[in-house]
């Protein structure tokens, strides 16, 4: 998967680069999301697996360690970059809907004008 | 009572949803899958039990490896942690199980799992069914000189008819099963576009599942 697939990152995508920010065994990310989301979000063994291969593939994070099959990543820079460009992108649509909704007093305030 | 029994199963490699039901059924009635290989699926008489099937796939995987690979050890064991048992593997598929209805889907994103299921394709389906489509289409192409050549003697001879027969349905059973494949992922391709789920393969693909069976065969052939 070219880094050009991750342009968008979907939630578990976020979520598994979020985590990587800490040095984490592959294993532990399932637990370590699940925590952070409070159990929103849950990320399958296999999907987890894939993702993680294709982050490596796209330099997006990069193995540290490896304890018999346990591996341990950690996120690259090019990592953090994409990190903060869906955050980026988040926060615009964050503003779009406070803009935009009918019901925020700032939405209200553009429809009179 | 028999401990264990064989079937040939009518099911396509990519139609996951299809063979989790089928094999929960199986389960349900008392038959637990335990090898997938030439000769059919093998299934073990156990008691009658509600188990919760899914299937993945892996590019990496192989029947012809001795052994799983690096790979597929980590991605056994990312199963196994989540509450997943191995059931079987049917080239790059791997079948899991588990006694735990609120268990963790093993494939959480359709995108991701859609990538793995034509990387599996591409690398074990495809190109078998392509050069067998291939092979019979100059198998036919060399009945038709010889028909040419003296069709007296070519329509008068049954091996030549029955061969002009079989290599026409194999060519029409194999592109029906490339065509079948195409549609499905590029309605699936739509559906993960759109957040839709992904949905079985056209009913015209599931018709030919014999086809799907004769190709193996020939791939197998073809390996040797």
């Amino acid at each position: 998967m070219a880094r050009e697939k991750f342009r968008t990152l979907t939630e578990q995508m976020f979520y598994i680069l979020l985590c990587l920010q800490n040095e984490c065994y592959g294993m532990d990310i399932m637990e370590k999301v699940g925590q952070m989301t409070g159990g929103r979000i849950a990320i399958g063994p296999g999907t987890l697996y894939h993702l993680l291969e294709d982050f490596q593939e796209a330099d997006l994070i990069r193995e540290t360690k490896v304890e018999g099959r346990r591996r341990s990543y950690i996120i690259t820079e090019e990592g953090l970059a994409a990190l903060a460009a869906e955050h980026q992108r988040l926060l615009m649509q964050a503003d779009d809907y406070m803009r935009y909704t009918i019901y925020s007093e700032k939405g209200a305030r553009d429809e009179e004008v | 009572m028999k401990k264990f029994k064989r079937r040939l199963e009518q099911l396509q490699f990519y139609d996951y949803e299809r063979i989790e039901k089928h094999l929960e059924k199986m389960a349900g009635e008392g038959w637990l899958l335990v090898k997938v290989s030439p000769l059919g699926w093998k299934y073990e008489a156990t008691e009658p039990q509600k188990l919760k099937f899914t299937v993945a796939y892996l590019a990496e995987a192989s029947d012809f490896d001795a052994a799983p690979g690096e790979g597929q050890q980590t991605f056994l064991e990312y199963c196994e942690e989540a509450g997943w048992k191995p059931a079987a593997q049917w080239s790059q598929m791997q079948i899991f199980y588990t006694e735990n209805p609120q268990a963790v889907a093993l494939e959480t994103e359709d995108g991701v799992r859609l990538a793995a299921i034509n990387e599996a394709m591409d690398k074990n389906f495809l190109s078998g069914h392509v050069a067998l489509f291939v092979l019979c289409l100059l198998q036919l192409f060399m009945q038709f000189s010889n028909f040419k050549r003296d069709p007296l003697d070519w329509l008068s001879s049954n091996l030549s008819l029955a061969t002009a027969m079989l290599l026409t349905i194999a060519c029409i059973i194999t592109a029906a099963a490339l065509a079948s494949y195409w549609v499905w992922y590029r309605r699936a391709k739509a559906a993960v576009e759109e957040g839709r789920p992904i949905a079985g393969p056209p009913r015209f693909g599931q018709m030919i599942n014999m086809g799907s069976i004769m190709s193996c065969a020939g791939r197998s052939e073809l390996r040797r």
